[in-house]
């Protein structure tokens, strides 16, 4: 058909379907289906690829669309690492496709695509259109080879990001590098900006599906237009399963009308309410004790009548308590969005993590539509009871900084480091050191991290840390005793030396003629350590950080990144440095454990002078050779505040189960807890987030009573840290609070006893503490074999139904309460009743839960 | 002939060699010698890694042993989706090239004893260094120079002006000098589906003499400090060619990590006018390799001028005195001790060394702002590049 009789019958088919009809035209590299909602163009030859959709005027080219089939190139075998292997990722281009029109006529156009995929298995795929805006897929894969994902996803430019809104949120765009926003299943994601719109639903899936709403625009992809906006995810990232089998049925929703896709999404989701209440988001993840904070959502009246509705505002704390905000009968007409909101003050007593719900309930009748809620804390400091990660100096930018803000918000991150933001972290000039005099400035090191944007402005600066504020975020400043080099030719009587003389660099990316290569600092002095905290003292009242986090330490023998420190043990002459005028460190510093405490104490007490609340978080070992080698240091380092463990990423070689790292994790977090400080640990470098590994990884340290520092990109998965970090946030007191301990190791076969098999993981994560009287025993389950290697090829966990566990009173006592926490799209406590001997049994474990035991003394009442 | 047990499927005929004495051209009509490689499915049983599926075939054309001289190609590999193999190899006397499919690149094998076989790659060849990103499906011009008399081969990828990368010490003829040069292009039998397409081969004979050449253009090497010179803008009209130092990894011991981005070929320094190092680290074999430094020995010896800028990363602190860039330096450069000293008067030592001359400028001292130091600098500079 040439191209005249082609415009010919395309203008005919929308004719004709101004009567309700879907008409199909075959070209020669394009079938085409028109509707009353849209004209969508599919490429036989790529498997039905959709490449176009039209609306009207407006044409709107969308690319990925097709099936992605994701292998793994890894053997089934453990590899001693947990580092993610190579992964090819191909876009199913069937081989020896055949297509097909299945059907064909006035109500209905279906074609059937099928062939054989890379591994030798066997693909399905039959796209279905009608006279509704959803294009409809039927899938049926099977494969041979071990397949790291298959998903699904829709892209377009064509959206214009300005006037872009997010359906069924209603909620602006907010585009963050590397950042999205999840739905559950079943649900769906579109997008519109009135000239053209797009999106997906998902009729059927589980918790472990991802159905993901993903924007990509870093500096780079913003140039080029938006990325990718929709993505279904149809078998999880890293299934590995050597062979296996799909079907599953999903829809692309193609029509700019917002009206008509919310009508026929609720058509097709069985789940979907009359009245709906669309996704449910906090104004700030922590508030003070006393504080405020609010939650925002959207009613959504699906149906063709005007309805009243009854929207009730409820907190949820400590194991379950409920504490009433607020009750309100509203009329909704019908089809109509309401943005609706409600704020609340922090009742008495209630600390920790806080759930907070709002429920809908036909007026009328009383019966509950719909409900949703989110997780929040009220805690004095954003360490305490949130996750704790980091967003690059380069990364908000242009404007994002709100956005970004957002994005560690949507995550459940409390408190954020703000890395290699400054032109130099110690400058006595006080020019361009922690409180820059320009306005403007290249960031020291930015590039080392990623940072895409190394040119930082003051007011951005200063305007993230705010948008961090406004939405419950403590910021910390990072902060190294890595100087920009030229503060080391301006003043070399205070750096280190090599043996040969030259100045010692740490990270010399040198670029252009602004060299910022990091040389090593040596303020081994009191007077030098509190210049350097009126510096930092300066760039507080200039920017309002809460906190720092020093990736640094001030023992003047130890490596300045203290991930080494083990190897520094092994051989203590690497390390030696020499100063300016040749002298060793050694010779010059002969008790370094006293001098690094003093400068340290200087540092802390200048700060706490004028900033008396400012954490400070420190990275460094917490096992008993620092307690042994550098007492005194130790313990200074470690008091009050939050301490880095890299070191215990080694799973490499030395903790290479989840057993073996979840024991060293717990003890080095009892003996930062017992100095009053929280524990945290690197998010596991290789290891991929998505993967059941991570997920499980993640539980272990959370059970063993630390944090996962983690960037907010984070949140693209399914998996983590939308479950398991929202499930110890809102049961933050059992998993940090500082009062809990371990139970001691001969002790707890004693206490409790798990009717497991011997296959799950919880011997490690016995505490126990003493509250008002009444004696805690909490106990922490992971979901896999304790000796399983934490590597990315972890399976999915097989669900325990009924999983019973016995915690043993001490003499005198009876148990007077026993819980089961679980995680889910609310994080429950359910009360577990006690059977005839004691033993209670928690319905189902997926990935990880805990039992909370409560005993008291006989005779007193509770 | 080494019996041919991967399929070899050559899709466009290919003419006889056309030789002359100082040139050997390959001409392909219809746009190249195109050949895809598959899996011959035979088992190989491979010493203590087990078996494998796979095995190498090549085509074969005898040329001319030259001792030094250009190998020049284009070249286009479009791999199959989901390969994940060593795909096309190209081998000239003892250069050994192929291309990953995988990696997306083109690398050397330079070889190696199997014990220094790196953990993880065992069914990669011993000592293989990437030459460059090979984008797949699209045109690449290569060119490889050789000195074998030098023991050196440099590779150049696109870009003509410098190498992508420099291998020193390889053996450039190896069994070539017994058997008589030929060039091979084949496959590893590891491939499933790899397309070469190589055209515009060209073997040509270089002088190895560049005496009475016209010295053109100046080399400037840039390190830590070189920002108080800006030796570039001082230049500017010259357009020197630029070399930075680079960070290698991250330094937590007492040793700095760093090499500079990417190096000149044997002719920018053998054609130079003028060498700046302006506080330019030069560790011996470490920060620039030896032969490098050599290169730049050898031009000041032909002609060329050397200026050395002072500085924390230069002279007796750059390691300098290491190296054989000691034995053409002015009396007294190195003098000093290797930690900051204080204060000195600006000089500048000189020194004649064969044809051409050497220039020390000593005077730039910690402690010094770099725009106020530059204004001192102008009337020395001057002198320096006059």
């Amino acid at each position: 058909m040439n191209k005249a009789a082609m415009a010919i019958a395309v203008a005919a088919s929308f004719a004709a379907v101004g009567a309700g009809a879907v008409e199909l035209v075959r070209g020669d590299s394009s079938w085409s289906v028109a509707n009353k909602h849209y004209k969508a163009d599919f490429n036989p030859a790529k498997a039905g690829a959709l490449i176009r959709l039209t609306y009207g005027k407006t044409v709107a080219n969308v690319y990925g669309t097709s099936l992605s089939v994701g292998y793994d190139g890894q053997p089934r075998k453990f590899t001693g690492r947990g580092h993610s292997p190579p992964q090819t990722v191909s876009q199913l281009a069937l081989a020896n496709t055949t297509a097909e029109i299945v059907e064909e006529s006035m109500e209905r156009v279906s074609m059937k695509f099928s062939g054989f995929l890379p591994d030798g298995g066997f693909a399905s795929i039959t796209i279905a259109c009608d006279d509704s805006p959803l294009i409809r897929y039927d899938v049926g894969l099977s494969w041979k080879k071990a397949v790291d994902n298959v998903q699904f996803s829709i892209q377009s430019a064509s959206v214009k990001a300005e006037d872009a809104v997010f359906y069924p949120e209603s909620r602006k765009f907010t585009a963050v590098w590397m950042n999205g926003e999840r739905s559950r299943l079943p649900g769906w994601k579109y997008v519109s900006d009135g000239r053209c719109g797009f999106g997906l639903l998902m009729p059927d899936g589980t918790d472990w599906d991802m159905f993901n709403s993903v924007s990509r625009t870093s500096s780079k992809e913003a140039r080029k237009g938006w990325g990718e906006l929709c993505a279904i995810q149809l078998v999880r990232s890293c299934h590995y399963e050597a062979s296996g089998s799909l079907k599953t049925s999903f829809a692309v929703v193609a029509t700019k009308d917002v009206k008509a896709a919310f009508a026929a999404a609720a058509r097709v989701l069985e789940s979907a309410p009359d009245v709906q209440l669309c996704d449910i988001v906090p104004d700030k993840v922590f508030t003070k004790r006393g504080g405020s904070n609010g939650i925002t959502t959207t009613l959504v009246n699906n149906s063709s009548e005007r309805r009243m509705v009854r929207v009730k505002v409820e907190l949820a704390s400590g194991l379950d308590d409920v504490h009433p905000v607020s009750e309100e009968t509203l009329t909704l007409a019908s089809g109509e969005m309401r943005v609706y909101r409600k704020s609340w003050t922090v009742p008495k007593g209630v600390a920790w993590g806080v759930a907070s719900r709002v429920k809908v309930y036909d007026a009328n009748t009383g019966a509950l539509l719909d409900e949703r809620s989110d997780i929040t804390n009220v805690a004095d400091r954003g360490i305490t009871a949130s996750g704790v990660g980091l967003v690059n100096a380069g990364w908000p930018h242009k404007g994002q900084s709100a956005a970004w803000a957002d994005a560690l918000r949507r995550t459940y991150i409390g408190a954020t480091e703000f890395y290699l933001w400054a032109p130099s972290t110690w400058d006595p000039s006080r020019k361009e050191g922690l409180a820059p005099q320009a306005d403007e400035w290249t960031a020291f090191c930015a590039e080392k991290y990623g940072g895409d944007n190394s040119r930082l402005a003051k007011k951005e600066v200063k305007g993230f840390v705010d948008a961090c504020h406004e939405r419950g975020i403590h910021v910390y400043s990072w902060t190294t005793g890595l100087v920009n080099y030229q503060q080391a030719l301006a003043h070399p009587e205070k750096f280190k030396y090599c043996r040969n003389g030259q100045l010692q660099i740490y990270s010399s990316k040198v670029y252009g003629q602004d060299r910022y290569a990091g040389a090593k600092l040596a303020p081994y002095t009191v007077a030098d350590a509190v210049d350097w905290a009126e510096q930092m003292c300066d760039s507080i009242d200039m920017f309002g950080w809460d906190g720092c986090r020093w990736d640094w330490g001030w023992l003047p023998s130890a490596p300045n990144d203290p991930l080494f420190l083990a190897e520094m043990h092994l051989d203590p002459s690497a390390f030696e440095w020499f100063d300016w005028k040749g002298r060793s460190s050694t010779e010059l510093f002969p008790d370094p454990d006293t001098t690094g405490t003093e400068c340290f104490k200087a540092w802390r007490a200048t700060v706490a002078k004028r900033h008396p609340g400012f954490v400070y978080s420190s990275n460094g070992s917490a096992a008993e050779d620092a307690f042994r080698l550098t007492p005194k240091y130790a313990n200074e380092s470690m008091r009050d505040g939050l301490h880095l463990v890299e070191y215990l990423l080694d799973i490499m070689k030395k903790y290479p189960t989840y057993s073996a790292w979840g024991k060293v994790l717990a003890e080095a977090a009892m003996r930062i807890r017992a100095r009053g400080s929280q524990t945290e640990v690197g998010a596991m470098r290789g290891l991929n987030e998505g993967t059941f590994g991570a997920d499980l990884a993640r539980a272990t340290c959370h059970a063993s009573g630390a944090k996962w520092w983690c960037g907010p990109s984070d949140c693209r998965y399914w998996g983590n840290p939308h479950r398991t970090l929202p499930f110890a946030m809102r049961f933050s007191e059992y998993f940090w609070g500082l009062d809990f301990r371990l139970v001691p190791e001969a002790e707890r076969d004693m206490r409790v006893s798990l009717r497991d098999g011997g296959r799950l993981f919880w011997r490690q994560f016995v505490y126990e503490r003493v509250k008002d009287g009444v004696r805690e025993l909490v106990v922490h389950v992971v979901n896999t074999k304790p000796d399983a290697y934490i590597t990315v090829f972890q399976p999915k966990p097989k669900p325990v139904v009924n999983l019973v566990a016995k915690a043993t009173p001490e003499k005198g006592e009876r148990l007077v309460e026993a819980w089961g926490l679980v995680p889910g799209n609310e994080p429950k406590a359910l009360r577990l009743m006690p059977s005839s001997d004691g033993s209670v049994a928690l319905p189902r474990l997926e990935e990880t839960a805990s039992f909370v035991f409560r005993f008291a003394k006989r005779g007193i009442e509770r | 002939m080494k019996s041919l047990v991967a399929v070899i499927v050559v899709l466009a005929s290919v003419t006889a060699p056309a030789f002359t004495p100082t040139e050997w051209t390959r001409v392909v009509p219809n746009g190249g010698l195109r050949a895809t490689f598959l899996t011959n499915g035979l088992e190989q049983v491979l010493s203590g890694r087990g078996k494998r599926k796979g095995g190498d075939g090549y085509t074969a054309s005898n040329v001319p042993l030259y001792e030094r001289g250009r190998l020049d190609f284009d070249a286009k590999i479009e791999p199959p989706e989901n390969n994940r193999a060593m795909s096309h190899f190209m081998t000239l006397y003892g250069i050994r090239m192929f291309w990953h499919d995988a990696c997306r690149d083109w690398r050397v094998i330079i070889p190696a004893p199997n014990a220094h076989r790196e953990s993880g790659f065992a069914d990669e060849p011993v000592r293989h260094y990437r030459i460059a990103t090979f984008s797949p499906g699209e045109w690449h011009h290569c060119r490889v120079f050789f000195d074998a008399e030098n023991d050196r081969v440099e590779f150049f990828l696109d870009d003509m002006t410098d190498p992508a990368y420099i291998a020193g010490g390889v053996s450039v003829w190896d069994q070539a000098e017994y058997e008589g040069g030929m060039l091979k292009i084949g496959g590893m039998g590891l491939s499933r589906g790899s397309t070469g397409t190589f055209a515009n081969i060209k073997l040509t004979r270089e002088n190895a003499s560049v005496a009475g050449r016209k010295r053109t253009g100046t080399v400037v090497f840039e390190g830590l400090a070189s920002d108080y010179y800006r030796v570039c803008d001082v230049l500017a009209a010259e357009s020197p060619r630029r070399y930075l130092l680079d960070g290698t990894r991250y330094c937590y011991w007492s040793k700095n990590c760093y090499k500079y981005g990417k190096l000149p070929g044997h002719e920018t320094l053998a054609g130079a006018r003028r060498i700046v190092l302006a506080d330019a680290p030069f560790q011996f074999d470490d920060v620039l390799p030896g032969f490098v430094i050599g290169d730049i020995v050898s031009a000041v010896e032909d002609g060329a001028v050397l200026v050395v800028l002072d500085g924390p990363f230069a002279l007796d602190k750059g390691g300098y005195g290491d190296t054989a860039i000691a034995r053409i330096l002015p009396d007294g450069a190195l003098r000093g001790t290797a930690f900051p000293e204080p204060a000195t008067r600006p000089e500048i030592l000189e020194r004649k060394v064969g044809k051409g001359t050497v220039k020390v400028f000593r005077g730039l001292k910690f402690g010094a702002d770099p725009a106020d130091f530059r204004t001192r600098f102008a009337p020395w500079a001057a002198k320096l590049f006059k």
